[in-house]
């Protein structure tokens, strides 16, 4: 197993390594440099081992396969419609409907087998495969459809097989490149000459976008995502300055080019929904801005939708800056979308940490920008429950912030809160959420240990390791699954805190000493002496630095990169504050 | 003379010194230059100066000369 991307991940500068294996059954060394690239622009240090051409099974199903001596964290396996099938195209007329689902699903089989034995010798990685696709432009053209003869259903069999594929295995993910060569055109995805020459199925602007897209995949895959959107708002979600023209005299609407600011708005819920937070940030009156918000009849996005709001004209680097530190967020989660060319730049160099994407002058191309934002930097490959729930969590989060200060003491506002701490081990249920956590989780995070499912599940099964969830309720509601502790027993006295992580929307809630406090109290029950707490710093964990010391551990060790301390269980206690309510859930119980 | 944009292509391609580029540079004399990164080069070349090569021409380009030559024949310089 590779280390590599735990042990780099965020100390000396914020790249994180990966290990990545190309696998394909047509030539593959042309991605690697651009895929390199994208995966730079995304916090990732990458390591290649490329297979021998069309030598994929070979490479999986040998066990002295250097595939596995290079112990890769992704698994890229592409496979090209035309090379899958060549008997389809060769001679479709030879082919009844069972034979060519026949095909279909022997490809797939043998795609399961492999992935099987991939998930048997690699069980951490991920294997990314690929929907296909055959020329559009083929003998069939008139007959597809229109007669028994077809190809398009053995391309459709294969790739609803492989969705089948990737529900049954954790570890494949599904790149949908079918739909990417149809958006953009199957005559620039390929290159006849590249074909002739070199044995290659992609133009050089194929493989851009391929590189493109499998990068912002494996973003997605491990959490290395943007999570707020910022948008400014006159010429953005409307056309018009509604301070000069009024709420009536805005574009927006059924009729003309307003439909393009309603049919942009429209998506933007999309991405609310996918759990991204959608934030304000605007040179505008504040009162005018609001009446738009409130009452204009054609807008889809209302306060409620968003999760921070700057409506003043203080500069946009500012704004941003307080936005982030409202929504407890790195700069480096924003994406800021303005009209402006000039705020454009200054943004970017003011807080080069914020991605701020170029933007189309002609609102007509807004909901594609859009898109295309969504699959470069929120790129979701699955949606939580808290994912689905996220834009109401932040909005709960505003009223408590009101209630502390209108608190008199923290004490106080502790005790109005009502918090209740809901605790779990890890099922079925929980593995994906406490993975996700694990994947990108970055401030209060003592280790920074970054687990697939996989892993987790692997842990949870462990006699030698307890991984537990805690969720958070408080009178304004559910925060969700908002913790992680994972345990291991180095020997039978002694036990290390391998995990130790809290949602940043939950920092500054004493959550942290009520769930050491709960782990110590079942760590004494059985039996153990002692706990040892260790910290690895990074660029964005100082907030938990002093930790473990403002709960009683002592400092034993001080490595070059992490920090052991230490809690006797017989003598000390972490106490869990008396504001808090514990429930221990049964396993398979979770809500 | 080289054109300029031609050793800059080469030299992002082929990862080169552009310093040590001369019109004699070759796939037979530079290690770089393997047969994959021969298409990697002529792709590059196409995009930067717009021009397109047969597949017949390709794997005659192997020299910087040779491409030059190629540019000037597609009136690409």
């Amino acid at each position: 197993m590779s280390t590599k991307a735990h042990t780099k991940a965020h100390t000396v500068h914020p790249q994180r390594g990966l290990r990545i294996a190309l696998l394909a059954n047509c030539t593959i060394e042309l991605l690697q440099r651009p895929l390199a690239n994208a995966l730079n622009e995304r916090g990732f240090e990458a390591d290649f081992w490329v297979g021998g051409f069309g030598q994929y099974r070979q490479a999986i199903l040998d066990p002295d396969s250097a595939l596995y001596d290079f112990a890769p964290d992704i698994v890229l396996l592409y496979l090209d419609g035309e090379d899958l099938f060549p008997e389809v195209l060769e001679n479709p007329f030879d082919l009844d409907t069972d034979r060519r689902q026949q095909l279909a699903r022997s490809r797939i089989d043998e795609l399961e087998a492999l992935t099987t034995h991939l998930g048997k010798r690699l069980p951490q990685a991920t294997l990314l495969l690929n929907t296909v696709t055959i020329p559009p432009l083929n003998t069939l053209v008139g007959l597809e459809y229109n007669s028994d003869y077809s190809v398009r259903d053995v391309i459709s069999g294969y790739n609803t097989g492989l969705a089948r594929l990737a529900h049954r295995s954790p570890s494949v993910v599904v790149v949908d490149v079918e739909s990417l060569v149809a958006w953009l055109g199957f005559a620039r995805w390929r290159d006849p000459r590249l074909w002739y020459l070199a044995r290659m199925r992609w133009s050089r602007e194929a493989i851009q976008a391929l590189a493109e897209r499998y990068a912002a995949t494996i973003a997605g895959r491990l959490g290395q995502m943007r999570k707020c959107l910022v948008l400014d708002l006159d010429n953005i979600l409307w056309g018009g300055i509604v301070g000069e023209e009024g709420v009536a005299g805005i574009k927006l609407g059924e009729e003309g080019i307003g439909l393009a600011y309603v049919e942009f708005q429209m998506e933007l819920l999309n991405l609310y929904r996918k759990g991204i937070l959608l934030a304000i940030c605007s040179k505008n009156n504040p009162a005018d801005a609001l009446e738009v918000l409130r009452s204009h009849p054609a807008m889809r996005l209302r306060e409620e939708h968003f999760a921070a709001m700057r409506i003043n004209w203080e500069d946009k680097a500012t704004n941003l800056r307080a936005i982030a530190e409202e929504l407890n967020i790195g700069l480096d989660s924003l994406v800021f979308v303005d009209d402006n060319p000039v705020e454009r730049a200054w943004v970017r160099e003011a807080l080069p940490e914020v991605y701020v994407p170029e933007w189309p002058d002609d609102p007509s191309d807004f909901k594609t920008a859009l898109l295309e934002l969504e699959v470069s930097h929120f790129h979701k490959l699955a949606i939580t429950e808290e994912d689905r729930r996220r834009g109401e969590l932040y909005r709960a989060q505003a009223q408590r912030r009101k209630l502390q200060a209108t608190a008199t003491s923290l004490e106080d506002f502790y005790r109005s809160l009502e918090m209740r701490a809901t605790i779990g081990v890890a099922d079925s249920f929980t593995i994906p959420r406490i993975a996700q956590l694990t994947q990108k989780t970055n401030q209060f995070n003592l280790t920074t240990r970054r687990y697939t499912e996989a892993e987790i599940t692997d842990l949870a099964n462990s006699p030698e390791s307890l991984v537990y969830w805690l969720e958070l309720t408080d009178r304004f509601g559910s925060n969700g699954i908002v913790g992680v502790l994972i345990l291991r027993a180095l020997t039978k006295e002694t036990w290390l805190v391998d995990t130790f992580l809290l949602s940043c929307r939950v920092m500054g809630r004493t959550v942290e000493n009520a769930f050491l406090g709960f782990a110590c109290d079942v760590l004494r029950a059985k039996g153990a002496k002692k706990l040892i707490g260790e910290y690895r710093p990074t660029a964005k964990n100082a907030p938990v630095a002093d930790l473990y010391p403002r709960l009683g551990f002592r400092l034993v060790e001080q490595r070059q990169d992490s920090q052991l301390w230490e809690l006797d269980l017989e003598r000390q206690q972490v106490e869990i504050p008396e504001w808090f309510e514990i429930v221990l859930v049964s396993e398979g119980a979770h809500a | 003379m080289l054109d300029r944009r031609l050793v800059e292509a080469i030299s992002r391609a082929l990862k080169l010194n552009p310093g040590s580029i001369t019109p004699e540079t070759s796939q037979e004399n530079t290690e770089a230059w393997d047969s994959l990164a021969h298409l990697n080069l002529i792709l590059e070349i196409e995009a930067a100066f717009g021009v397109r090569f047969s597949s017949e021409e390709i794997p005659l380009l192997t020299s910087v000369a040779r491409l030059q030559e190629a540019l000037e024949r597609h009136g690409a310089l």
